[in-house]
């Protein structure tokens, strides 16, 4: 055993329950240090027997209840809780969440974030008074309760020079960057851990250079360099595009690349080009957004609520009026059965009680004979049948490991389990080209523990993937809309976020990918997920409303990923886990309070009027303001309708908002096809890449109407020329045009950076 | 981080890849944590979790990815592919299915994360689920398909039993730590050489 002094100790301190269903478990909390360095450990007080062993699971205290609400009906259940202790060495610990009320959050450099912990008392104090022994503690500007950690010794350093007010902060890192360097973009490069603990950046804003004083200069290299070489100009400016961005956005100053080659992405930040480029013109959308109001939540909907509702042959009298009543609290659970029938249209809100008992009983007839289709299926036809197998060899896995822990799914033989497979298997014959997708377990689950009714449940099932059946396309493409739709939300409502994740190279949301798939349902206890969905099937206030619930939560965790400077893989880690320590209640607050703030400020984009399905104002239908950025979860395009507008031809090539320069602002960057300056230095390579570039066929319905006639065009314009060669380059990694040879080299270092994708989903091209 | 100085962690990164059901949640999990449940969920999305290990004294720190194993969410996987050191290829002794696929896997990735030197980068096999007795893929064709792509490692694993893990994990870490010095190698050089290289190729056939 290594020697250890016990620096601090606190008992009583107790994990903090994020539902009802959960319990707190005490712990002790102690400081140690070790080996020249101090560790914060809490380990939960029954474990103390077992000091040695760091990952053990403690069972010993998991809970398990079921408890009977006042209805009689099974309300809430509890997976077991593993709690595990925690171990962070000081100088992994980035920062940590600290409320008045006492409750702390760890959260690693790496984005590993660790269960709340609640104070005895209230009190952390002289916890915070130790740990700031061994660390600087500085309060976020921007949060009150986070508070960052840095290496004392730098911090003393950096309080220095930032009085000096003389160096950039960004010069001493380990990544250097260039402002107005002439040489190759890659001498100012390094690879760095991710985890590298530069903590010295923790104040960045001051002393960053204005590099728009440099653009001329680099204007008329990039000229020169173009002739002689276009391929490698375009990328090396490109990239260096990419870094100048990066800097003059420089507190976002993080992680870029420490994997290496990754200032090769020219999508991520083009934004910050608009003193450059003389092809282009920058449309401001000028909106600010209003305050957002302070939105009250009801209790859920009761059975007395819902008879007056009802009209006496049983009918539901003004279904959009019980909607919006669901919409607003939801559905007490001992009505749950019956009201989700409505909601995923199993039944009609019109229809009377013998209505309802003829429907019952056709459907039944159906279900039982899609059931008997692959109950009969012999093993001789199936060895004929490889879709099939495979179909069901997936089903049989995947309901095997859903919900297990949940008590109706718990136990070994568990007849809920079989059922959870005769319905998918039923769902399969129902709609085989859709077949099984890994995740609609997740979603047939609390179905079923809900209705308790096969039959019901089978067609509750398949109302809920007619609307969410976008979510398994074999391409994925319903996925990426969404994601896409989310950032354009994103970049509406917090466009510094938004640059932020661009310039961290986390724009595509990747990391929301699981809570869209199967709406928030891993995130969530399980009583919160089947409030959440019954609020998202009421369709009110408007379409799209779980994106809005992504947004609220990102709204929620962005000063925690922006102060941490998190990147993509931090990111990820730190939205993974905050699995299950959401506050629904307060999220559905916030994310209907941004739906009110978007319909009450002007200027909103069409795309995300569009997106939430709301009417679109007149400012946004003259062209000005036709950002049509895409169209997102929406077949239509909504395109100007003037033909005279000025930008009617025009195409988007990138748009994203910037914060640059602190003006909160989004800009959209339009190329133009009527210009003819820059003419002359273009060479046939324009041509190639123009002819070959831009929106692929597939992409068709992402670009706005009028493409056609822009790509026919010339390109004008520097980044004009280098978007379509890179246009040109995606589509031939598309497999579209398998002719364009000439751009391999660059297809390769693409698709090597995982370009691709990130063009495709983020639309710039 | 650069190589050479050794005192700093190298951080490797290693994705896990292979059919759905095979276990691949189990085994970063055994790994990591040293346990098992017959309860991990399905994965959706990625996840990653990290260890510390010492490979031949040198303290560094894994990264372990875990993806979703049906096909249709590999559209993803450049996003988690990226900068990897090592790719775990799994199958399932028990599915003969789940062999079958190792190619498509390792082809998959090496398109997708296009490692600079394709021939060379780093895979290990693991047979996972060996304490089963319903075992259907020999492990003489496993060998068999491993030295075919030119010698790859090869371990029989059982996430459940704790069997071979560290062994094979040790191997992962040794061949990843390999891979990432290599690349550090590269990475002295600016892209641009390459770049240039390529010119002359681009340009005879730009008339498109």
């Amino acid at each position: 055993m290594e020697e250890e002094t016990l620096v601090y100790q606190q008992d009583e301190v107790h994990t903090i329950p994020t539902s009802l269903e959960e319990l707190s478990v005490a712990g002790r909390l102690r400081i140690i240090e070790r080996r020249h360095s101090a560790y914060i450990e809490w380990r939960c007080s029954d474990d103390e027997s077992n000091p040695d062993n760091d990952w053990a699971v403690v069972n010993k205290s998991a809970v398990t209840f079921t408890h009977h609400n006042s209805s009689g009906s099974v309300e809430i259940s509890t997976p077991r809780r593993h709690v595990r202790p925690i171990s962070v060495e000081l100088a992994d610990l980035g920062s940590y969440k600290l409320t008045i009320e006492g409750s702390l959050v760890l959260i690693q450099r790496d984005g590993s974030t660790h269960p709340a912990l609640q104070f005895p008392g209230k009190d952390a104090e002289y916890f915070v008074e130790v740990l700031s022994r061994y660390v600087a503690i500085k309060r976020s500007e921007k949060d009150s309760t986070l508070f960052l950690l840095r290496d004392k010794k730098t911090a003393r350093i950096d309080d220095q020079l930032s009085a000096l007010g003389l160096v950039s902060h960004a010069s001493r890192g380990s990544r250097v960057r260039k402002l107005h360097g002439s040489s190759s973009s890659d001498s100012n490069r390094s690879r760095g851990s991710p985890q590298h603990t530069s903590s010295s950046q923790v104040e960045l804003h001051s002393a960053v250079v204005p590099w728009t004083t440099a653009a001329p200069q680099r204007v008329m290299g990039f000229i020169s360099n173009f002739r002689r070489d276009p391929y490698t100009t375009t990328l090396t400016t490109l990239s260096k595009f990419y870094d100048i961005v990066l800097s003059e956005d420089d507190w976002a100053e993080g992680f870029v690349s420490e994997r290496g080659g990754d200032d090769l992405n020219p999508f991520a930040s083009l934004s910050g080009l608009d003193n450059l480029e003389p092809g282009f013109q920058v449309v401001t959308l000028k909106g600010k957004l209003v305050e957002r109001p302070r939105v009250e939540r009801l209790p859920p909907l009761t059975q007395l609520e819902y008879s007056q509702h009802c009209d006496v042959d049983g009918g539901v009298r003004d279904p959009q009026l019980l909607k919006r009543r669901i919409f607003k609290g939801g559905i007490h659970p001992s009505l749950r059965s019956e009201l989700w029938c409505y909601l995923l249209g199993y039944y009609d809100w019109s229809s009377s009680s013998a209505q309802r008992e003829v429907r019952r009983n056709e459907r039944l007839v159906e279900y039982q004979k899609l059931k008997l289709q692959w109950s009969t299926m012999t093993a001789d036809q199936e060895l004929r049948n490889s879709g099939f197998r495979e179909r069901k060899s997936l089903i049989e896995k995947d309901v095997n490991r859903t919900d297990r822990s949940h008590p109706f799914y718990e136990g070994d033989d568990n007849p809920n389990v079989q059922l959870l497979h005769n319905i998918l298997m039923s769902y399969v014959m129902f709609n085989f080209d859709l077949g099984y997708v890994q995740g609609m377990s997740d979603l047939l689950a609390p179905i079923l523990y809900v209705t308790q009714n096969e039959c019901a449940a089978f067609w509750c099932f398949v109302g809920y993937i007619d609307i969410v059946h976008r979510n398994f396309d074999m391409d994925q493409s319903g996925m990426k809309e969404q994601l896409l739709g989310l950032q354009h939300l994103i970049a509406v409502i917090d466009p510094e976020f938004m640059s932020y994740l661009e310039s961290s190279e986390s724009a595509n949301l990747y990391f929301c990918f699981r809570w869209l798939l199967v709406r928030f349902k891993r995130e969530l206890s399980y009583s919160d997920t089947l409030r959440l969905w019954e609020v998202l099937w009421s369709q009110e206030p408007c379409k799209n409303f779980h994106l809005l619930v992504a947004a609220a939560i990102l709204d929620h965790e962005r000063n925690t990923i922006m102060e941490n400077k998190f990147e993509f893989t931090e990111i990820l880690k730190h939205i993974n886990d905050t699995s299950q320590r959401l506050n629904l209640e307060e999220l559905l607050c916030s994310a209907e309070a941004i739906y009110e703030q978007l319909v009450a400020s002007s200027d909103v984009p069409a795309a995300v009027l569009t997106l939430l399905g709301l009417p679109l104002k007149p400012s946004s239908q003259d062209g000005e303001a036709d950002v049509s950025v895409g169209e997102l979860a929406s077949e239509k395009c909504v395109s100007t309708d003037e033909e005279t507008s000025p930008l009617e031809s025009s195409r988007i090539i990138s748009a994203g908002p910037s914060s640059s320069r602190g003006k909160k602002e989004n800009f959209v960057l339009y190329r133009r096809c009527d210009h003819n300056d820059d003419d002359d230095f273009l060479s046939e390579e324009d041509t190639s890449g123009d002819s070959c570039g831009g929106a692929g066929d597939n992409n068709a319905s992402v670009v706005p109407r009028g493409d056609t006639s822009a790509t026919d065009g010339a390109p004008r314009g520097l980044v004009g020329t280098v978007t379509s060669i890179l246009g040109s380059a995606v589509r031939h990694i598309a497999g579209e045009d398998a002719s364009i040879d000439l751009l391999s080299p660059i297809s390769a270092a693409l698709h090597n950076e995982g370009l691709f994708e990130d063009a495709i989903g983020q639309q710039y091209l | 981080m650069s190589t050479g100085s050794g005192r700093k962690k190298a951080l490797l990164k290693v994705i896990i890849l292979g059919n759905s059901g095979v276990g691949k949640t189990s085994l970063m999990n055994q790994f990591v944590n040293r346990k098992f449940s017959n309860q991990y969920k399905a994965t959706i999305g990625a996840d990653f979790l990290t260890k510390e290990v010492m490979v031949d004294d040198r303290l560094v720190t894994m990264q372990i990815w875990d993806t979703a194993g049906q096909e249709r969410f590999q559209s993803l996987g450049v996003a988690f592919y990226r900068g990897a050191d090592c790719c775990v290829l799994v199958y399932d002794v028990t599915s003969p299915d789940s062999f079958k696929a190792l190619d498509s896997w390792r082809d998959e990735f090496l398109i997708q994360a296009s490692p600079r030197d394709a021939d060379n980068f780093p895979f290990v096999v693991l047979g996972n689920k060996v304490d089963l007795e319903n075992r259907t893929v020999s492990s003489k064709r496993a060998q068999q398909w491993c030295q075919n792509k030119s010698d790859v490692p090869y371990f029989e694993t059982s996430a459940k039993e704790a069997i071979n893990i560290e062994l094979a994990f040790q191997t992962i870490a040794r061949n990843a730590l390999a891979q990432d010095q290599d690349l550090d190698l590269v990475n002295e050089f600016p892209d641009q050489i390459k770049l240039t290289d390529d010119k002359q190729n681009k340009q005879d056939s730009c008339a498109c």
